[in-house]
């Protein structure tokens, strides 16, 4: 058995499912307005965004077998009921079929949405009001005093998932947390609260007994076997124009940034899910018989030197470039 | 038709100044400040319609004691400290053992129960990694949490060395949490070899749970055999018997060629002959080179042939003992 060796020229044989369509289902038609900079920024890196109100009649993601588009944002976290063909299986199904999601939670989640995450693999804080809470690293720029806003810098060290660059900020988050056991093998964490975090219900005196400090997995990323990619985030708030634009104050230690990381680390997080990002093609694969040098051979018997090729790429939006690979099993 | 359509709009333009007038007055009252008010306190801002009416608090913790408990109950010694200060400077924590931290935090002087009232051990050899231990309210107020080896293993799995403790207290009434470092405690070893195994996955600390061990594939080893002269030795023993007929042959004469036959007969005789050697030659190239499919046609079309020669020696030979027979051989008939 002989070695792999990287080609410098690839064929770029059969492609992932990488299409541009989005359909965005929002909860209250105020989200077109107030969540403007991240839809826009999604049309900015190529991607057709078609903003649709959960209810409306009419919403289907197929027709039969063939897909209306090629994924799907989330951010109507209180919906129980959705219009057209929409519904738990039909998304699930649309994740089967290769699908991307992005689902975004808030404090009070509804069952369905809280449920539909649970069957992607990211299990949310199923307690009512509980959401994630910070009395040291919250938002205070401007003299604010809402614990339940935090700013969080623990991001997954991934070039991948966030890009060469990290944000620059910490991130302004406001929502639910979930816990991901280390057992699971398709879900990594994005971002994880501060090790002052936990979750809690701040309406209700009861001791914290959710998922604290780094254990609350606020955004979770899946990457399913069938390489279709869902963004769990428990904040959809995250995501608003209000907290990409605002300033941060940390109040614990007191530093304070111009803007916050927001901007950067949702577009970055949402362009991995919808595969605009850390997606690898492979080539076709070339063998040859060391000892006789014949290539392709029909077979090969035991003891057999081989040399086998295969040309893998990385593609991010519409550029390919050679994968600098880590490790290869073959 | 006119009339109505003016009666309609003057009601429309009257709601409309109406709504307006109401406005007005409202935008007064709120942007005049009342100057009697003003003059006794200092002025309080106006309440927004969102935000409940609690009054900040000020959460405080005075004074900690740390009690280390003995695996069997025996209490073996305490410590006090003040806020601020270390409590627990490397204090060792051997298996079942455990350390009891008795603190009352207070909220404004008064004896409070936070919501947040737990300790946070991060280990100093794993960054990355941190375990809880959420403090439970007595009925006096003060708050006792428990520190053990089980409780960070429970969380953290095997782990060993030193582990920074903290405490932290926070409220959703009061604007900032405390923060108090209570020092270090000292975990008995790891067993070598045994990593920490968090039981939830972090952004900063994610095992890589599903790459497959790289196999490098051995061949099976060939079955022992026995020495080789062994095998020599049966080899000429499976031979002995055709040597020993090779000298048989040559001590007593050869072949016997004498009784060949002559004439018409030999030529048959010759070609059977040739066909049995032929066939031996296939034999030969069938153990060496050919397989079965390739060597049976052959074998047939040349045992055929051979037999159908033999038919005709044997057919000329009984044609030539005749031919003896008549010309004169009675004397051998008259023998009998």
């Amino acid at each position: 058995m002989g070695g792999t060796t990287a080609a410098s020229s690839v064929d770029v044989g059969s492609s992932t499912g990488t299409g541009t369509r989005v359909l965005a289902l929002i909860g209250s038609g105020e989200i077109r307005s107030s969540h403007s900079q991240f839809f826009k920024g999604l049309a900015d890196a190529g991607l057709d965004v078609d903003v649709r109100g959960h209810k409306e009649d009419g919403l289907a993601v197929r027709r039969f077998d063939r897909l209306l588009y090629d994924h799907v944002v989330l951010f109507a976290p209180h919906a129980n009921v959705f219009g057209g063909d929409i519904s738990r299986s039909e998304l699930l199904d649309f994740v089967d079929n290769g699908g991307n999601l992005l689902i975004a939670l808030a404090p009070g989640a509804s069952d369905a949405v809280r449920s539909l995450a649970s069957d992607c693999g990211v299990e949310p804080d199923a307690r009512g009001g509980a959401q994630a809470v910070d009395h040291f690293s919250f938002q205070a720029a401007g003299g604010a005093a809402d614990a339940s806003l935090v700013a969080i810098s623990s991001w997954v060290d991934s070039d991948a998932i966030l890009g060469a660059a990290r944000p620059a900020a910490p991130v302004l988050f406001r929502g639910v947390a979930a816990s991901v056991p280390t057992s699971s093998e398709l879900v990594t964490v994005v971002l994880s609260g501060d090790p002052t975090t936990y979750t809690a219900d701040l309406k209700r005196p009861d001791a914290p007994s959710g998922p604290a400090g780094a254990a609350a997995a606020l955004v979770s990323a899946v990457q399913a076997r069938n390489n279709a990619r869902v963004l769990v985030s428990g904040s959809l708030d995250l995501f608003s124009d209000e907290l990409f634009d605002a300033a941060v104050e940390v109040a614990d230690t007191g530093k304070s940034y111009p803007k916050s990381g927001n901007r950067a680390f949702a577009l970055a997080a949402a362009l991995w899910t919808f595969q605009r990002r850390g997606a690898l093609r492979v080539g076709m694969p070339r063998h040859r018989n060391l000892a006789t040098g014949e290539e392709g051979p029909p077979l090969y018997r035991v003891n057999e030197e081989v040399e086998f090729e295969i040309g893998i790429a990385e593609v991010e939006g519409d550029v390919t470039k050679p994968f600098q690979c880590v490790g290869t099993l073959v | 038709m006119r009339a109505q359509h003016w009666l309609l709009l003057c009601l429309l333009a009257t709601s409309i100044l109406c709504i307006i007038a109401q406005e007005d007055v409202a935008g007064d009252a709120n942007s005049i400040p009342d100057p009697a008010a003003a003059a006794e306190e200092p002025p309080t801002p106006a309440q927004p319609k969102k935000a409940k009416a609690t009054t900040a608090v000020v959460l405080s913790v005075g004074a900690a004691e740390a009690e280390v408990i003995a695996a069997s109950g025996k209490r073996l010694s305490r410590k006090a400290a003040d806020y601020g200060q270390a409590l627990l400077d490397g204090v060792s924590l051997e298996a079942g053992a455990s350390i009891e931290v008795t603190f009352t935090p207070q909220a404004d002087g008064a004896a409070s129960k936070p919501q947040q009232a737990m300790l946070l051990l991060q280990p100093k050899a794993h960054k990355g990694l941190s375990a809880y231990a959420v403090a439970k309210a007595r009925k006096d107020g003060a708050h006792v949490v428990s520190l053990s080896q089980a409780l960070v293993e429970k969380q953290l799995g095997s782990l060993g060395g030193k582990l920074s403790v903290t405490l932290l207290l926070g409220d959703p009434a009061a604007p900032k949490g405390v923060r108090w470092e209570l020092g270090t405690v000292k975990l008995p070893a790891a067993e070598a070899g045994l990593q920490p195994s968090p039981v939830y996955r972090t952004a900063l600390v994610q095992p890589i749970s599903n790459v497959l061990p790289n196999i490098a594939h051995i061949f099976r080893q060939p079955d022992k055999r026995p020495a080789a002269a062994v095998s020599l030795v049966f080899t000429a023993l499976a031979l002995a018997p055709l040597a020993l007929l090779l000298l048989f042959l040559l001590a007593t004469g050869g072949l016997g060629l004498q009784n060949f036959p002559t004439g018409a007969g030999s030529l048959w005789a010759l070609l059977f002959h040739g066909g049995i050697a032929s066939i031996l030659v296939l034999y030969w190239l069938f153990w060496t080179r050919l397989n079965l499919a390739q060597t049976l046609p052959p074998a047939l079309g040349l045992g055929a042939v051979t037999a159908a020669v033999g038919y005709k020696a044997l057919g000329a030979l009984a044609d030539a003992r005749l031919q003896q027979e008549r010309a004169g051989v009675t004397p051998a008939k008259k023998g009998n």
